[in-house]
């Protein structure tokens, strides 16, 4: 070793006590010594918010003053009515039309929307809506849906191109939406609950502030890509600003705005159905009885059902490709057009008309044919066959039972049984390594305030509540990782398997969080593993998407330099296309993470407990101060998986060099 | 030449980006080389007290390399890019005094632009694109359909009215851009490097056909290039620019014969050179 001057080491010593890394330390060092002396071993009376309480106080309050107070009379209670009377009336139009004349509505709509082939799924949807018995609900889980996407549209695409023009308030409600990205759709449902007591106007303000945010995103995407040129071309012409929105922006950023109404029309309906938790009704209750008394059948019949309102809205709104859409418009002429509408109408008409003269309204019920019975047969064979017992596997309960026992236990008392102020040092430093301080701070911050909650007084359940869920999400996201990843690599690499998996993985995004509960339920019966392969079920289809999105995206001329390098397919994977992708896999496994979490607390509801069933249990017995209580931790938590995760896209890839 | 009336003059244009720009105008500091400027002021002077003057009917040149400050000119000429400093008179009417509903008028009869982007709208049809500007000034859509189509056989294009602008090759694409530009029946085109995108046979081939449509509709043409040859070929007047700065303005003969300094020298050796 060199002999180096003292000189030197004073001053390396003074650089690295200034190093990031040793600040990070000492804080960490001085937070934990605080915590562990200030706060003590376990959690301090006194670290207490008191939310339930004044929750509790402030629901009680409302039930003496609802109807006297000013902001009730003026404010909620109208907006409330408003809400109720637009999708009661929405119900009455639809139970109007008649079947038939609802069918042909649809039909004619998707044909002059989406063409073709998307009238005939439509129509399919319809019919199967009525085959499964399922009219009524679903007629009011259309009812509601339709109110609700229509205002979140109606609000999102004008709050969007606002925020497109202004970065200023763009800034300011991107922190907003961010934060209601990452919070679970049962979240949404307490505050809504608390003001707009029960029913349909809680469950259509709930599924606005849930699925408006898509639009909203995207709407301001749309318009913030449309080429600074084009802007130029209608300023040179002379072009008002509201004509350059009107022929430029609107238009050029049409793929985007219809993406927008897609998505708003996605996450609403996975709203729509937990909404039934407030009494919404519809199609939702039937899956939320039927997944409570497990009965499984039923719960398949109306799963499937809502899939059915999912794809018939799916179709409505995915409107033409664009080479359709231009051989659409092509053959348009104006007369052509008021023709269409004219029979259009008269086609309704006249179908209502003979529809109401045979006596037909709802669909013809010894035409239905409910599947819950075979259904119900299917699973009983299964749980008398696959239950335990068979050889080398095991059987499902074994399986299951193994599973609680071996992983789920463990990781769950690890996380459990450690003391608090460990868990949060421990996730302050994992999120200072991931992302920095900023967002370990918040990590800290957001545990902190999990741990300051108190549902049920003394004992500090919501907290080991939280580690329960966190284990659960633990487990299921390194699952999903597991199989996701390789999946996505090899559908990456070859064009052919991407092809083939590509319309499973899309429909599998539009089926509601919620459906995937029930087969897996069938298998494994209640716990925390039929909720945990749930959620993998659930991640699997984005985690495959986004990392295959991530391989494909690797630029052609990196492959082909390789490729002229002499690589091998290994080496191609290894050394460019994993690499290249990293960034992109990882900001994929961050949206999985989310939607895993919202999967597993909606699995409190078929035993998986925790969090999950916290709000459940405060939704449906009126504990709204148990229920905001565990909603806040789960919004803590989701904030702590996300900023944890969203650090990792930067961290662990290398930065691309600065532009400046 | 000389008698006709003036079409564009411009006076001591600056255009200078960045804080405090106009403190930058006429200063000392404006004649630092463009770093230097930088790093003192934080300011990028793109445009430095450019005055010309181009007659009706005339074509002026503005030939330079990228970054001369070449298309922040020709957007300073209708408030696309405001200027600093200076005074721009278009048909005798002060721009830089124009209230923006004037100005906007300005662009919809006056002045139209041909871009090197194209900057055609992708879900209009070439018709429909070309009929922009006039739905833009409100004429009825027979009266636009009509002139549209009548523009369109200008350059050629009538066989496909109906095609969607990624349908069309690039020479087609520009045709259509200068059909649009051409529609409301302008005094003045101003094209920005219209065909450095394009191959050179098209790019030939477009210039014959600016050419033709100024010899028969005699519009009062500025151009902006990075290709001495299509200055030389296209121009009445050609303006050197770089930094900012004119180095000289000149007929094409005299650019050739009688070159300012070094730096146009060495263009123009290239020309005479690659002429032999």
């Amino acid at each position: 070793m060199f002999v180096v001057p003292n000189v030197a080491i004073d001053d390396r010593l003074r650089a690295g006590l200034r190093s990031p890394k040793v600040i990070g330390f000492t804080v960490v060092l001085c937070c934990t010594l605080l915590l562990r002396v200030g706060f003590g071993a376990t959690q301090p009376s006194w670290w207490n918010f008191r939310v339930a309480p004044v929750v509790d106080g402030f629901d009680h309050w409302l039930s003496l003053h609802r109807g006297s107070h000013w902001a009730f009379r003026f404010g909620f209670g109208p907006m409330s009515s408003a809400l109720r009377n637009a999708v009661q009336w929405t119900l009455n139009a639809l139970r109007f039309l008649t079947w038939p004349g609802l069918l042909v509505t649809v039909a004619l709509t998707a044909l002059r929307v989406s063409g073709a082939r998307a009238a005939i799924m439509a129509c399919g949807c319809v019919f199967g809506i009525g085959m499964l018995g399922l009219w009524d609900p679903s007629l009011s889980t259309i009812a509601l849906m339709a109110v609700s996407v229509t205002i979140s549209v109606a609000v999102g695409i004008p709050v969007g191109i606002y925020s497109a023009h202004h970065p200023k308030f763009e800034a300011a409600i991107k922190v907003v939406l961010d934060a209601m990205q990452v919070m679970p759709a049962y979240c949404y449902l307490l505050p809504c609950v608390l003001l707009f007591s029960i029913g349909f106007a809680p469950s259509v303000i709930a599924t606005i502030l849930f699925a408006a945010p898509a639009s909203i995103r995207l709407t301001a995407h749309g318009i913030k890509g449309v080429p600074p040129a084009l802007m130029e071309v209608a300023e040179a012409q002379g072009a008002t600003k509201h004509q350059t929105l009107l022929h430029v922006e609107l238009p050029v950023a049409r793929p985007s705005l219809v993406l927008g109404v897609n998505q708003t029309i996605n996450l609403a309906l996975g709203i729509v159905v937990i909404a039934a938790l407030v009494g919404s009704g519809g199609a939702g209750q039937n899956v939320l009885d039927a997944l409570q008394h497990l009965e499984v059948g039923n719960a398949v019949n109306a799963g499937l059902a809502i899939v059915a309102v999912a794809f018939l809205f799916d179709r409505l709104s995915s409107g033409r490709t664009m080479k359709g859409a231009r051989a659409f418009r092509a053959t348009r002429t104006q007369g052509r057009s008021v023709l269409e509408a004219v029979s259009g109408v008269a086609v309704v008409v006249s179908t209502v008309a003979i529809a109401k003269l045979a006596g037909t309204t709802a669909f013809p019920a010894n035409w239905s044919h409910p599947i819950s019975g075979p259904i119900d047969e299917f699973f009983a064979w299964i749980s008398d066959n696959f239950r335990t017992g068979v050889p080398i596997i095991g059987g499902t309960k074994s399986f299951s039972d193994a599973i609680t026992l071996h992983v789920m236990n463990p990781v769950r008392d690890l996380l459990v049984q450690r003391a608090w102020w460990m868990i949060v040092v421990a996730v302050v430093v994992i999120a200072w390594l991931s992302a920095g301080s900023r967002a370990a701070a918040t990590c800290g911050l957001a545990l902190m305030v999990v741990a300051a909650l108190r549902a049920s007084g003394g004992d500090d359940t919501i907290w080991a509540d939280t580690m329960n869920t966190l284990s659960q999400v633990l487990i299921a996201v390194t699952i999903t990782a597991l199989i996701a990843f390789p999946i996505g690599i090899a559908a990456g690499r070859s064009p052919r398997l991407f092809a083939m998996l590509r319309p499973l993985l899309d429909t599998a995004q539009v089926i509601p969080a919620f459906v995937y509960l029930v087969p897996v339920l069938g298998l494994f019966s209640t716990g925390r593993v039929p909720g945990m392969i749930a959620s993998v079920v659930y991640g699997l289809p984005p985690g495959i998407q986004l990392t295959a999105l991530g391989i494909r995206g690797v630029p052609a001329a990196a492959i082909e330099a390789a490729e002229s390098l002499g690589c091998t397919r290994w080496q191609m994977l290894k050394s460019v296309q994993i690499p290249m992708a990293w960034r992109s896999i990882l900001l994929g496994l961050n949206q999985t993470i989310l939607l895993i979490f919202s999967v597993v607390v909606i699995a409190g509801l078929v035993g998986a407990g925790s969090l999950g069933l916290d709000v459940v249990y405060g939704l449906t017995k009126h504990e709204l101060g148990l229920g905001v209580e565990a909603g806040i931790a789960i919004v803590a938590l989701a904030i702590v998986l996300d900023r944890i995760t969203q650090g990792w896209a930067n961290t662990f890839t290398r930065r691309p060099a600065a532009s400046h | 030449m000389e008698t006709a009336r003036t079409a564009i003059e411009c006076n001591g244009i600056w255009k200078v980006f960045g804080p405090k720009s106009e403190r930058i105008v006429d200063s000392p500091d404006a004649d630092l080389p463009r770093s230097e400027l930088e790093t003192k002021t934080g300011c990028v002077a793109a445009v430095r007290d450019i005055s010309f003057r181009v007659p009706e009917g005339g074509v002026f040149v503005v030939m330079g390399l990228s970054g001369s400050g070449k298309s922040t000119l020709i957007r300073c000429l209708s408030r696309l890019i405001e200027p600093t400093a200076g005074t721009i008179t278009i048909d005798g009417q002060s721009v830089r005094a124009l209230k923006p509903a004037e100005l906007r008028e300005l662009r919809r009869t006056k002045v139209s632009m041909v871009f090197q982007h194209f900057g055609l709208l992708p879900h209009r049809n070439a018709l429909d694109n070309v009929a922009f500007g006039l739905e833009i000034q409100g004429r009825s859509k027979a009266q636009r359909l009509q002139r549209s189509r009548e523009v369109l056989e200008l350059v050629g294009l009538q066989d496909v009215a109906e095609s969607y602008p990624d349908e069309l090759s690039g020479g087609m694409q520009q045709r259509v851009g200068l059909a649009r530009a051409l529609a409301n029946d302008p005094m003045i085109l101003l094209f920005d490097e219209p065909f450095s995108a394009l191959d050179p046979l098209i790019r030939r081939e477009m210039q014959d056909e600016v050419l033709r449509l100024q010899r028969e509709l005699k519009k009062t043409v500025v151009f902006i290039t990075h290709d001495l040859n299509e200055a030389l070929k296209l121009g009445d007047q050609i303006a050197i620019m770089r930094d900012g700065r004119f180095v000289q303005v000149a007929s094409p003969d005299d650019l050739v014969a009688n070159p300012a300094d070094d730096y146009v020298r060495a263009f123009v050796q290239d020309v005479v050179r690659s002429n032999d």
